[in-house]
């Protein structure tokens, strides 16, 4: 490992960003940071709002420095748009997803570069076969003529990954590209990002989960509110060093110790009974207790997503009772369930979630513009009232309610969406995949907050696939697998690891 | 010291209005070519007589746009609820405060019928509301066989024709309709979730908005301007016939998008569509204080939507960039 790091740093360098600085309203995104990449996977780690989607752009020719150098293969370049990036051998897997959902998988793929017929047409057939050896290259088996928004989460970024491949080029950047993805098709993700390394790609990769950055990364460059902290071989790293790089501060308690409190008996709030849906639940049933953290863990596509959706009213397809404090209920649509004091946040921020023309504050009291208004007519003081608090809670950086939501880095987008169900109404909340592009930090403050609530009385139900982050958090874990609910773990007795052995145990 | 704050806040807050300074350099430019006639008491009362009505449709257009959405329907709502009017009053003879009452209901029924099909449906916004055009077109020319319906009661021209503080009664309604829409948009639950939806409809309901409920309220808001409108119009000729409104969901579309109120929804807001409206109006009445041809006055309406918005994009650009080097 130390070798192979140190014979790629005696390799030529590929690209050089030289003093990089970019403001965005009079803020330093980026102050004079360096930045080189040979070929090697060189990771970009960094709190939310870091700078490091940014940096990435400007090489991309996204946004234009406000000053420094792009040196490419010893040329200074200055890309005007990704696509003339893309013409440089640059491709690039965008942190929020930047396919059309509306259109098939082969024409996201195939955009641009149409395999046409000598009359000039596109020929659909050649188009197919070609998308398909693209998605076959990562293993996947997707149907190219699939329109890209009925692919689950995972798929649409496994095929933006292919996207960028199917460029052959000879730098890649990949932005958050594992946030959303299984275990398994992680793991195939890494060998293939390994793979393209040892064929010659300088691997530009930028991720919050720390194993799989000090597992993947020949280098690691830490940022921290626009400055570069450091550039050093993944080798001579612990994650201590990585966590205090980019915290700024020595990580204060071991987060693996369980916040559980057992699990006790506690007054059901929340009563599911044999949830049935068409091959992707079976005979699911469980209670949430008042004041409970309940986690539902499991791998991506065992149903953890849908019993969500059933419980907000997102989805009528099911068989069941769930009874809500004693009584049968069933949601035709969000509204009814929130009514009923249910808040959910779904694993789809850019769909489900944002509001990209409003404020920070506006995105946060839009679930409760009926408490801010007296006769319909909004009172402002309200308002304040409300995000201020709210605002501290999460932590959001910057921390400036009148900023365009769109403005803010990816994990402060989503803290916002999670700060908006902290209001009177809510007694349950649903979450679902809530650390997903969150930071170190704001993961524990996160934690900290839904802790916080459940004390004073929320329930709150975690839908997680990733096992060893929730495990501690949570009161009680349940595992689901391929829709049936296979067992019930106490984490202040047990390890994750057991839970994560009965999510993928496979029987026939 | 005060002053100049004062002073400054006003131009900056000019300069982000676009809408606003494309208005002053028209009336100035009509201004030094009609030798200042266009600005005579007597013929800016006149330009606002003239755009009461388009004024007022545009501010229910602008809250369906916001909602990413479209009223081709206006122009028939106008001359179908006239219609209903005229024939109350002058065939069955019922006073005309009644048949203002129908008037409106005939509106807010329309609107509701478009609100239910868009939302609950899921009609195109376009393709419903330009069915509802024909189909409320259609049914005026029906009643009316070609016909103008004169004989309205006299009391009828007290909304074209009456003036208060020195003011048309159709302009005080511009101004009450147009700064109450103001309040509605920036102040109320209504108005705050109308922009949530434009930006994004599905997290927007996720959210827990109506998000059907208000579609709907948002379309009888456009068909009650547009009743008023038609209100107006016939007050000022004081007859009912078909060409009222005809052909004007287009000024309306093109006051808001003039005024800075995106297609794209979730931006802009009812005192740019009624700047954008007088824009208009200012435009028509200097071309023809100068006699100039009304074909190419068409022309001259074309281009300007042209540089309005081309005008709009960069001024936004440029606001950009200067807040970027703050
Ligand atoms: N278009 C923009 N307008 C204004 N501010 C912006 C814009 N894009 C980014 N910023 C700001 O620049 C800073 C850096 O953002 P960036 O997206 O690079 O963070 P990041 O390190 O990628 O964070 P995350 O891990 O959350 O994705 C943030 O404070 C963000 O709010
Ligand atoms: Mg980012």
């Amino acid at each position: 490992m130390m070798d192979a790091g140190d014979e790629i740093l005696s390799k030529e360098t590929i690209v050089q960003l030289q003093n990089i600085s970019k403001k965005f309203g009079g803020v330093y995104a980026l102050n004079g940071v360096d930045f080189d990449l040979s070929n090697e996977i060189h990771s970009i780690v960094g709190h939310n709002g870091a700078g490091k989607s940014t940096l990435v752009k400007i090489l991309m020719g996204a946004l234009t420095p406000d000053e420094g150098k792009i040196i490419l293969k010893g040329n200074e370049v200055q890309f005007s748009s990704p696509r003339n990036a893309q013409s440089n051998g640059i491709a690039m897997v965008w942190q929020e997803l930047a396919g059309f959902p509306n259109i098939s998988v082969t024409e996201n793929l195939m955009m641009q570069r149409f395999i046409r017929k000598s009359s000039g047409l596109i020929d659909w057939k050649s188009n197919y076969e070609q998308t398909y050896e693209y998605l076959k290259r990562l293993d996947l088996d997707i149907d190219p003529k699939l329109p890209m928004g009925k692919l689950p989460l995972a798929q649409q970024q496994l095929v933006e990954f292919a996207k960028a491949l199917s460029y052959n080029p000879s730098v890649l950047i990949l932005d958050e590209p594992t946030s959303a993805l299984s275990f398994s098709e992680q793991s195939v993700l890494y060998d293939k990002v390994r793979v393209i390394r040892d064929q010659g790609v300088a691997v530009v990769y930028i991720s919050h989960k720390l194993e799989e950055v000090m597992m993947l990364s020949d280098r690691i460059t830490v940022l921290r509110d626009g400055h570069k902290i450091f550039t050093t071989d993944a080798g001579n790293l612990t994650k201590a060093d990585l966590i205090e790089g980019i915290i700024g501060q020595k990580p204060s308690t071991d987060r693996s110790i369980s916040l559980s409190t057992g699990i006790v008996e506690r007054p059901p709030v929340l009563e599911v009974q044999s949830l049935n849906k068409n091959r992707l639940l079976h005979n699911v049933s469980f209670n949430l207790g008042q004041g409970e953290v309940l986690g539902i863990t499991g791998l991506s596509g065992s149903g953890t997503t849908e019993i969500g959706k059933v419980l907000f009213g997102l989805d009528q397809h099911y068989t069941g009772q769930i009874k809500l404090n004693g009584e049968f209920v069933s949601f035709t649509n969000p509204q009814e369930a929130i009514a009923s004091g249910i808040g959910y946040v779904s694993n789809n921020r850019k769909e489900d979630g944002l509001i990209p023309n409003l404020t920070v504050g506006d995105n946060i009291v839009i679930t409760s513009l009926k408490d801010m208004a007296s006769a319909g007519v909004i009172r402002k003081h309200l308002i304040d009232e409300r995000i201020h608090p709210i605002m501290d809670q999460i932590e959001l950086r910057p921390r400036n309610p009148q900023l365009l939501i769109s403005s803010l880095s990816g994990g402060n987008q989503q803290k916002v969406i999670i700060g908006r169900w902290m209001r009177d109404g809510t007694n349950i909340l649903i979450l679902d995949e809530p650390t997903r592009g969150v930071d170190v930090g704001a993961i524990d403050k996160i934690y900290d907050t839904i802790r916080h609530l459940a004390a004073s009385g929320l329930s709150v139900i975690v839908l997680s696939s990733e096992f060893e982050e929730v495990f501690p958090k949570v009161d009680r874990m349940l595992v689901m697998n391929r829709g049936h609910l296979v067992g019930e773990l106490d984490p202040s007795k047990t390890h994750w690891e057991n839970a994560f052995e009965m999510a993928s145990h496979y029987e026939n | 010291m005060k002053q100049q704050s004062i002073l400054k806040k006003a131009l900056t807050n000019f300069s982000r209005n676009g809408a606003l300074v494309i208005l002053v350099i028209a009336v100035a430019a009509f201004a030094v070519l009609t030798k200042g006639k266009n600005i005579s008491i007597s013929n800016i009362i006149n330009i606002l007589t003239q755009v009461s009505s388009v004024g007022i449709m545009a501010i229910g257009m602008t809250m369906v746009i916001i909602d990413r959405g479209i009223d081709l329907s206006v122009g028939g709502v106008a001359c179908l609820s006239v219609v209903v009017a005229a024939v109350g009053m002058v065939k069955i003879g019922l006073p005309w405060y009644v048949c203002i009452v129908f008037m409106i209901i005939t509106g807010l029924l329309i609107g509701f019928l478009n609100g239910i099909l868009i939302a609950k449906l899921k009609m195109q916004p376009f393709i419903c509301t330009m069915a509802m055009l024909k189909t409320t077109q259609g049914i005026a020319y029906y009643i009316m066989q070609g016909k103008t319906l004169f004989g309205l009661p006299e009391q009828w021209a007290f909304f074209g024709q009456s003036k208060f503080l020195g003011l048309p009664i159709c302009v005080w309604l511009l101004i009450v309709l147009g700064f109450i829409a103001f309040l509605i948009l920036k102040f109320s639950r209504f108005g705050r979730e109308l922009y949530a939806m434009g930006g994004n409809p599905q997290a927007a309901w996720m959210a827990g908005i109506n998000v059907n409920l208000n579609r709907i309220a948002a379309y009888m808001i456009s068909s009650f301007c547009a009743t008023v409108a038609g209100l107006i119009i016939s007050s000022r000729i004081m007859c009912a016939q078909t060409s009222i409104g005809d052909g004007s969901e287009l000024d309306a579309i093109a006051s808001a998008v003039i005024g800075g109120v995106s297609m794209a929804g979730g931006e802009g807001g009812v005192i740019g569509a009624i700047i954008g409206a007088i824009i208009i109006s200012v435009i028509n009445n200097g071309l023809n204080l100068m006699a100039v041809s009304p074909y190419l006055q068409t022309v001259i309406k074309g281009l300007v939507i042209f540089f309005a918005v081309i005008f709009d994009i960069i001024r936004r650009r440029n606001m950009e960039q200067l807040k970027a080097n703050q």
